[in-house]
């Protein structure tokens, strides 16, 4: 039985109506005087609270899916991930990243019955296996009607990267959560945005592991994977910019960090990115297991903040959204704007309110497009 | 006085309304342990009145430990956002990468020599460059096209490679000196020396000359010191180079303070382990050396380790032009760059 399944949930219900059942019928039974049976009675009221929090909280997980699967929890619990085993290539290894596409005719905007691309756009399915890294992972790309008509076929769109936060089980979270493919068909046709393609995908590339996006010493190259990788399966995939100035990154917590360092160390890459709800410092915890060999110099250059401080400043622009009251996140991301100096040009999104869930993320993905799409210049 | 729910006024009295259902329970426990509808009625209820209460105590303490939402607003509330971008700093002009000044032409050949002043964005590094411009470079049947680059690491003075390169095929060399191991030490402020290689130095050059656009057509090559160098910024960059030639270097990880003193880290750095650890980049090295020397040891140790798609070779060449005409035949400008 899934995490996330109804048959776990259904379980658990009865387990804590069961509890209470057997609360109200032992209640004669321990109601005599003594400490003993004062603890049992404590006990009883306890173990009823433990059902109902167990069920809350399973039940809470299937709606947000914060955990996908047994596994995900237990992986994090433990805080280790397993060691990439690198297999050595064959001979007739890929010379490079492979990518494998596939159209995912339900996921995108617009009627599911009569879709047609050059008036929808579609929402493609990347497999991408990384030829310098090893790592694999999904990503699902949003490409705009215009990538399909005759009068686009030579050109070049700008192209987003989109990563989501830690843990994200949910592979189409973009879609599912963020509504992205649709806030992008409303801003098009209100002629808002310029055409670009949108490639959505998870930070989370090693299972049960939040990498920050790190080439970790020793282990999983998650930042190699998503500077020299992906950037290599997209353009193998798709008709995308060679220069920088088309490429651009955004993300969500964990992802914005992604976004922002990526784009910050790789800005021969990327030339802007959205942080939203993003922090900036490098993170050190039970998700994320030792991500800097034990050297707190190694950490310190993964501190987007120090960096600004104390190294040149790269050329990129970044957008910062977050919220005033209830985004844990806004002092880092206020220290982040106080470090900026030029050639780095730091714009600023502020709700005055919001917690860091996905009804205040939806506030932050429309203006972070059109930001973007003002920023990216195609080919 | 706002009872949001991470508020001090509305989690107090529900955490005081849980404790007192609780202790009201255990006290009335025995009241309500007889017989009869009535009293099973009652218990369910209290117990109920026991766990909603308790449940909406570590909810909201929950809520305001992890900040999930911090107004009702924020929870039920659909206002439309009504966001607006605010520009932090104003833009700064950006900087010219490069400052070229033409030394030497060619008056028989139509080749061109010129000094480069790099400007180092990204890694702070301003540095001499000296770039060999072929003759095709100037001639009509190549005019729209762009020509192979080489980057050659030297030690000591860069335009000593330049004086005599090979002829036959037309690739644009551009000499840089490095000093000490081409890395981005951390924590170290000063100069990040392989963000310049990688980085900076190629965008400078792509912005002066007619340049490929793709890894296909980008290769570097070093002598000694210079030759690790190159072989190591083709591994680690190999989504912006394609091939690397050594002439003369040692594959020994640099010594001294560079790895913030984690030892996974300097594994990381080190070639030799890399090739035994970590996926084999997609390109193409060429380790020189002197037959019988230690260098060659070295180069038949890497080759030996090194896996597909990796291909490495090793040669006794001495000449640094053998070298570079090695690297140029594998070189190349795809279609419609």
């Amino acid at each position: 039985m899934g995490l996330t399944s109804w048959g776990t949930l259904s379980l658990l219900t009865l387990l804590t109506l069961g509890c209470m059942a057997a609360t109200v019928w032992a209640w004669p039974r321990v109601a005599f005087r003594g400490i003993r049976a004062a603890g049992v009675r404590a006990l009883l009221i306890a173990g009823c609270q433990f059902a109902v929090l167990l069920t809350l909280v399973t039940a809470l997980n299937a709606h947000y899916l914060f955990y996908g699967s047994w596994t995900d929890v237990l992986s994090a619990a433990g805080g280790g991930a397993a060691q990439a085993r690198h297999h050595p290539a064959g001979a007739n290894a890929a010379a490079a990243t492979r990518v494998v596409r596939t159209v995912q005719a339900g996921l995108g905007p617009g009627p599911r019955a009569e879709h047609v691309p050059a008036k929808d756009g579609q929402v493609e399915r990347l497999d991408i296996r990384g030829v310098r890294t090893g790592l694999s992972s999904e990503a699902y790309v949003y490409l705009p009607p215009q990538y399909f008509q005759r009068a686009y076929a030579a050109k070049r769109l700008p192209v987003v990267l989109f990563l989501a936060g830690y843990p994200a089980a949910d592979r189409l979270v973009w879609i599912h959560q963020g509504h992205v493919p649709e806030d992008v068909a409303r801003a098009q046709a209100a002629g808002r945005i310029q055409p670009m393609i949108y490639v959505m995908m998870r930070p989370t590339v090693v299972r049960g592991r939040d990498t920050e996006c790190a080439d970790v010493p020793d282990g999983p190259q998650v930042e190699t994977f998503f500077a020299q990788d992906v950037p290599e399966a997209v353009a193998e995939a798709y008709r995308v910019p060679r220069d920088r100035a088309g490429w651009g990154l955004a993300g969500y917590s964990t992802g914005g960090y992604c976004a922002a360092k990526l784009a910050m160390l790789h800005s021969d890459r990327f030339s802007a990115a959205v942080s939203m709800a993003g922090h900036f410092h490098a993170l050190l915890d039970t998700t994320t297991g030792d991500l800097y060999g034990g050297s707190e110099t190694l950490r310190r250059s993964g501190n987007l903040i120090w960096r600004l401080r104390h190294l040149p400043a790269p050329p990129v622009s970044v957008l910062v959204a977050s919220a005033d009251v209830g985004e844990k996140t806004y002092p880092s991301a206020r220290a982040f704007m106080r470090a900026a100096r030029p050639p780095l040009v730091v714009d600023e999104i502020l709700l005055p309110s919001g917690g860091h869930n996905f009804k205040t993320f939806r506030k932050y993905i429309p203006p972070s497009i059109r930001w973007l799409s003002a920023r990216l210049r195609g080919e | 006085m706002t009872l949001e729910p991470v508020s001090a006024a509305l989690i107090g009295p529900v955490c005081l309304l849980a404790l007192g259902g609780v202790a009201g329970a255990l006290v009335l426990w025995r009241r309500l342990a007889g017989p009869g509808v009535r009293a099973v009625l009652a218990r369910s209820g209290l117990l109920l009145a026991t766990q909603v209460t308790l449940t909406a105590s570590i909810v909201l303490l929950a809520n305001r430990y992890f900040v999930f939402y911090a107004t009702w607003n924020d929870l039920l509330g659909n206002d439309p956002a009504n966001v607006r971008v605010e520009h932090v700093q104003p833009q700064g002009a950006e900087g010219g990468l490069v400052d070229r000044t033409t030394l030497k032409r060619d008056p028989v050949e139509g080749g061109r020599i010129d000094h480069l002043k790099i400007h180092g964005i990204r890694s702070g590094v301003n540095s001499d460059a000296y770039a060999h411009l072929p003759p095709q470079y100037f001639q009509p049947a190549y005019a729209a096209e762009p020509l192979p680059v080489v980057m050659l690491i030297a030690d000591g003075d860069p335009t000593r490679w330049l004086r005599d390169v090979p002829r036959a095929q037309p690739v644009i060399y551009v000499s840089v000196g490095v000093q000490g191991a081409c890395m981005d030490v951390p924590g170290r402020r000063d100069g990040l020396a392989e963000t310049y290689l990688a980085q900076d130095l190629p965008a400078a050059v792509a912005s002066v000359y007619r340049v490929p656009r793709s890894r296909a057509g980008w290769g570097t090559a070093g002598i000694e010191t210079g030759g690790q160098c190159a072989v190591r910024l083709a591994m680690l960059h190999s989504d912006r180079f394609a091939a690397a030639a050594s002439l003369n270097g040692r594959f020994a990880t640099p010594a001294g303070d560079l790895y913030g003193g984690s030892d996974g880290y300097r594994r990381s750095n080190d070639l030799m382990w890399r090739l035994q650890h970590v996926p084999p980049p997609p390109v193409s090295v060429l380790a020189a050396a002197g037959t019988g020397s230690e260098e060659a040891g070295q180069a038949e140790r890497f080759a030996a380790l090194a896996k597909p798609p990796m291909r490495t070779e090793t040669s006794g060449a001495q000449k640094p032009k053998d070298v570079l005409t090695w690297l140029g035949a594998r070189l190349r400008v795809p279609p419609g760059e």
